[in-house]
């Protein structure tokens, strides 16, 4: 959301300052959202940001960034959008290792420190979820998974991405703004 | 930061979505992302306050449409989150996340 999103941030380093709010986060902030905060003269970045992540929408240049800048990543639909549970070659890395498919996508995440929030209304779904810390993915499984994501699938995001800026804002996103997307 | 939170986009405003949350807490999540625009928070709320977990994280978010409105209509969201989520009437110090929600999170 360009130009708005600056004094919204200020307002939330207010309602900090009153105590009213512990700490900011931000959501799908690109790289060029968090320098433009950074070039606004704030100092007081985000202490997570909420964007998608799973391995098939693996943004390790945007992931990498965040963490230089101590923003720690925080993944939705890390479960995928659907059918990636029945991906095969994730339901096959996951009898491999003897849990489940939405355990498998849940800890490839918390191994690697993202902050996982999976969402269901079944109790024992919640349940599945939720077991991810018992096991540990193998490197060589981790490799695997990792190498998912195919430059069609970030062209696709790239699509959605810009069609959703526009549609928000009223704004014309000029041509020479450019993000990183991957 | 914890690693595994509770997602709440479209769990419904009613017992089921207490009883979700409260599954959720009873298996040892220890966070819950919420946000506005979900138009659940109250039963967030209702959901935590029958639960003492000292170590718990709530998340909620400033939608799009209050990010372009300005700063007063992001405080108002603000307030209007943490008396939802019941976090400013809690004994148990909750820790609240806002985030500002940019770009796409308006699906």
């Amino acid at each position: 959301m360009p130009g708005f999103h600056i004094d919204a941030y200020r307002e939330l380093i207010q309602l900090k300052k009153e105590g009213l709010v512990r700490d900011i986060g931000v959501s799908n902030y690109t790289i060029e959202n968090i320098q433009e905060l950074v070039d606004a003269g704030v100092t007081d970045l985000p202490v997570v940001n909420q964007f998608e992540i799973n391995p098939f929408l693996y943004r390790r240049t945007t992931i990498e960034y965040m963490r230089s800048r101590g923003i720690h990543p925080m993944s939705y639909r890390g479960l995928g959008v659907a059918k990636r549970l029945d991906e095969p070659v994730i339901v096959e890395l996951a009898k491999e290792l003897r849990v489940t498919p939405a355990q498998l996508l849940g800890r490839w995440l918390v191994q690697q420190g993202i902050c996982h929030i999976p969402k269901s209304m079944n109790r024992n779904r919640i349940v599945e979820n939720g077991g991810v810390f018992g096991f540990e993915i193998p490197q060589l499984v981790m490799d695997r998974m990792n190498n998912l994501t195919t430059k069609e699938s970030l062209e696709t995001f790239r699509e959605h991405y810009l069609q959703r800026i526009t549609r928000d804002t009223d704004i014309p996103v000029p041509i020479q703004l450019v993000f990183t997307l991957d | 930061m914890p690693l595994l939170g509770f997602g709440t986009y479209q769990i419904p405003e009613n017992q089921s979505g207490v009883d979700a949350i409260m599954s959720a807490l009873d298996a040892k999540y220890r966070l819950i992302d919420c946000a506005s625009f979900y138009h659940n928070e109250k039963t967030v709320g209702k959901a935590i306050s029958q639960r003492n977990r000292p170590d718990l994280f709530i998340v909620s978010k400033v939608w799009n449409d209050a990010v372009a409105e300005g700063p007063s209509a992001v405080r108002a969201s603000c307030m209007q989150s943490l008396a939802d989520l019941y976090v400013l009437l809690l004994s148990v110090p909750s820790i609240t996340y806002i985030g500002t929600a940019s770009t796409l999170i308006c699906t």
